[in-house]
């Protein structure tokens, strides 16, 4: 019987794992990295309309759905934030057989796991509007229809934010790192689990496109494999993960209440122009998916 | 499934085969029942009832046990083809629910397969069965029971539980030990005029982290401790169990502990007793898979400290549903028995006679009084709560949101020797946003009367009727819910083999004057000998069925109700 109270002991001693702190590592966490800033009172009223564009450079169809997004942030200055999420091997693989042209991958793992989480298997482009449902007939379809693209967004014009956000974000030129920091202020109860997210752009890429001569900018003409052409916000770093740090909890948030975390990166690769680097940074709730805000800064 | 019943079956007929080869040794005896329960439905929208596509739906159970000294071997058989409206949708299909094989010896048991079991109140672990409820997480695995020195007792637990057809997620692994003082010793058991008993149980449960957005703990212990006493007519019973970081899709993924505390007191003498539960349960919510809802893959069970009625309307409108996340609960309970008094001779003045005798009290009266409450917890939440522990709490502070309340009372009164009564007032409140999970409904405050008459007209013939009311309170702090009913009942039993039933609810108080419906419900029944058989026809409305503070829905039907149960 010794053998079984042997057993039976072992059974209570291994029985237990304690979790002092639930959380994940995170991903390029810049505690104890990066200085925090301080931060000024953050005025903002607006809801800013994060435009998540999945596009490729082989997809003839995406210079006019660009084009029109890039119109519209003309207009709307910075209460649109768009990124080009590169994504799909149909679309934005290098390609091979057109060698030399269309050889750069824009595509980050960040991006893909984005891709498959929000729209898996959706044709390019494809765009989303702070990840909402219900802009289609499809429940669960969060691309939007593209001819709706500009009476959607302006849906979001007049919507007043559930938190706000600011950056304080640096890159220093003789490591390399990049530090964003962002503040987070409750401005409305929250019901749900609410995580922040750090991206990290490159702004106006030089590089191939193809192009059907669709609704693009008159300077790229007709259509025709684009050597100039200008990609615009391309993701190229989830900087804290491609679904970020969560940082308030169900019902446990007040009014008032400041968060600030930050995220650090280490560019490695000589080809990204350090002049054209860009943070954005948004507050999405785990629950819908939804972004309840986004803010975007230039870093140079 | 279906191969291993075959070969459970088959070893049972080789005991069987072996015995009767050799006549003059114990065959071992076979033993079982069967139960099915049919239902046909009709389409019915007045009641809200949903409509079967199958028309017809079967529950069909068969317990085949063998015993033949230490040794025991059974299986059960299910069939969901498919489940009775009300009964979870997991079960469907049949199959070989239940099978195990057990021997004891030298003071061990052991057991492999299927098993229920218990350690202490249940609140840490209980393996169970309640059919009626759907409700069935037996253990699938070893269990070893072992009682090394007179009056300890030790169990080990090692396996999965049971969900439908299949076992969850997670491994389920404890040791529960007792120790009876008194039978510790002989001189002990002579002296010790106080029965104690100590006891502790550790519990853990094994799943994958498979959870991308937080640190899981794969393995979850809890243990318990108890101490029960026992005098004359009085008993004295407490368990604490405390269960470490377990988020789970109960309580939205916090890493608080667990922590469950039950006193019940007791005591009972001729004609009189007395009873008091305390209970405080937080976050105590414990399954094998974390991420399971309803009524799955539960390992622990957690009394109800309310009063289980028996009575149609107190029983399914607002019976109490135990709250895993957090309650405090209190029951008292008081009944007493009116003696019978004796005739009583008076001797007449001046004379060696007596009048004649005159009964005081011809028969007895009980009286039941009851009261339970639930309230919410006091908590306090985290705010900015990044370590996941969610709120705080104060160990044994109600706050002021009662969840629920019972006042009731009992008179059991023999008129004659063929007349009793029964009546019965009920005194609820109902917070129905939190025991039905709804939104937006409220808190209803339900008074019901229940008058019992039986009446045994002769040996063989006795006649029951019931009558009952639910008024519920119409002030504006409170939830009308359906509003008022009225329910009588009818019930002719020939002894012992025939009873007919007749049944009436009436909604008549619905604020909607289209669902101020008649419930009608009609049954006969047989009995003969071991076979027992019902069929029923009528409406019957939905309502909440709940045993010991586990609870269902069960949704509103029309239609006929044919019901077998048999024992061999």
């Amino acid at each position: 019987m010794k053998h079984i109270y042997i057993l039976l002991i072992a059974i209570a001693l291994v029985g237990c794992d304690k979790v002092d702190d639930p959380r994940p590592s995170v991903i390029g966490n810049a505690d104890g990295i990066c200085p925090a800033p301080t931060f000024t009172q953050n005025t903002d009223t607006l809801r800013n309309v994060l435009v998540e564009d999945f596009t490729g450079h082989y997809c003839n169809n995406c210079p006019g759905i660009a084009y029109a997004i890039d119109t519209i942030k003309s207009n709307m200055g910075k209460q649109l934030i768009p990124i080009g999420l590169h994504v799909t091997d149909q679309f934005a693989a290098p390609v091979t057989a057109k060698a030399p042209k269309f050889q750069t991958d824009f595509r980050t793992a960040g991006g893909l796991d984005i891709y498959n989480d929000l729209i898996p298997s959706a044709g390019l482009p494809a765009v989303v509007l702070n990840r909402k449902d219900g802009f289609t007939l499809t429940p669960g379809r969060l691309n939007i229809y593209n001819s709706n693209l500009s009476s959607d967004i302006r849906s979001f014009i007049g919507d007043s934010p559930k938190v706000r956000i600011q950056t304080k974000s640096t890159f220093d030129n003789t490591t390399n790192r990049v530090c964003a920091y962002a503040e987070v202020e409750i401005l409305t109860p929250l019901a749900d689990d609410h995580s922040l997210v750090f991206y990290l752009l490159e702004d106006s890429i030089v590089d191939w496109q193809l192009y059907n001569g669709n609704g693009g900018n008159p300077i790229y003409g007709g259509a025709g494999d684009i050597q100039d052409y200008v990609h615009k916000h391309v993701l190229r770093k989830c900087m804290n993960g491609w679904q970020g740090k969560q940082i308030i909890s169900a019902g446990t948030s007040a009014v008032g209440d400041k968060i600030v975390e930050g995220s650090t990166f280490v560019i490695t690769d000589g080809t990204w122009r350090t002049n054209h680097l860009e943070i954005v940074a948004f507050v999405y709730n785990n629950t819908t998916k939804e972004v309840i805000q986004a803010y975007s800064e230039n870093l140079n | 499934m279906k191969q291993s019943a075959l070969i459970l079956l088959g070893i049972l007929a080789g005991f069987n085969t072996f015995s009767q080869e050799e006549n003059n040794k114990d065959i071992g005896q076979i033993h079982g029942n069967v139960q099915t329960d049919v239902q046909y439905y009709n389409e019915d929208s007045l009641i809200g009832a949903p409509v079967v596509p199958e028309k017809m739906l079967m529950n069909g159970f068969a317990n085949i046990n063998y015993t033949r000294g230490n040794f025991a071997a059974g299986i059960r058989y299910e069939s969901y083809l498919n489940a009775l409206q009300g009964f979870p949708t997991g079960y469907r299909g049949s199959g070989l629910a239940y099978k195990y094989a057990s021997y004891s010896i030298d003071n061990l048991e052991v057991t492999a397969g299927n098993y229920y079991e218990q350690f202490g109140s249940g609140m840490i672990f209980r393996a169970y069965e309640e059919r009626q409820l759907g409700y069935d997480n037996a253990m699938d695995g070893f269990r070893l029971k072992y009682k090394p020195y007179r009056g300890v007792y030790l169990k080990g637990i090692y396996g999965k539980q049971r969900i439908f057809f299949t076992t969850g997620a997670g491994i389920v692994r404890g040791i529960n030990g007792e120790v009876v003082i008194n039978e510790l010793s002989d001189s002990l058991e002579a002296k010790m005029k106080t029965r104690i008993v100590l006891g502790g149980s550790f519990v853990s449960k094994y799943q994958e982290d498979d959870n991308q957005a937080f640190i899981l703990p794969e393995n979850v212990g809890a243990f318990a401790g108890r101490l029960n006493l026992y005098r004359g007519g009085f008993s004295f019973a407490t368990e604490y169990v405390e269960k470490i970081n377990d988020p789970s899709a109960d309580n939205n993924f916090i890493y608080k502990k667990g922590q469950a505390l039950l006193i019940n007191t007791a005591y009972s003498q001729r004609g009189f007793g007395a009873s008091f539960s305390a209970k405080k349960i937080d976050n105590m919510s414990f399954r094998s898979d974390r991420n399971e809802g309803q009524t799955n893959l539960f390992m622990n069970y957690l009394p109800s400290t309310s009063k289980q009625h028996t009575y149609n309307l107190p029983a399914t409108l607002y019976p109490y549903a135990v709250q895993p996340n957090g309650e405090i609960a209190l029951e008292g309970d008081v009944s007493y028995k009116l003696a019978r008094k004796r005739k009583k001779k008076i001797q007449i003045a001046g004379t060696d006679e007596f009048k004649k005798p005159f009964n005081l009290r011809k028969y007895s009266t009980e009286i039941s009084l009851n009261w339970s409450a639930a309230f919410a917890p006091d908590t306090t939440n985290i705010r900015n709560d990044s370590l996941r522990q969610g709120y705080t709490t104060k160990f044994f502070t109600p706050s002021n949101r009662v969840y629920f309340s019972d006042f009731n009372v009992e008179i059991k009164r023999k008129l004659t020797k063929d007349l009793k009564f029964v009546y019965s007032f009920f005194n609820m409140r109902y917070d129905k946003d939190i025991i039905e999970g709804k939104t937006g409904t409220g808190v209803v405050n339900a008074r019901i009367h229940v008058l019992d008459v039986t009446y045994n007209i002769n040996d063989e013939n006795t006649i029951r009727v019931e009558a009952q009311h639910l008024g519920v309170n119409k002030k504006s702090n409170f939830y009308e819910d359906q509003g008022n009913w009225a329910t009588a009942l009818v019930e002719y039993t020939i002894s012992p083999k025939w009873f007919f039933a007749a049944l009436d609810q009436f909604n008549y108080g619905n604020k909607e004057a289209g669902k101020r419906i008649h419930y009608f419900y009609g049954s006969v029944g047989y009995i003969q000998n071991a076979n027992r058989f019902s069929i029923g026809y009528g409406r019957q409305r939905a309502g909440i069925f709940c045993v010991g503070g586990v609870c269902r829905v069960v949704p509103a039907s029309n239609g006929l109700t044919f019901s077998m149960t048999s024992t061999f």
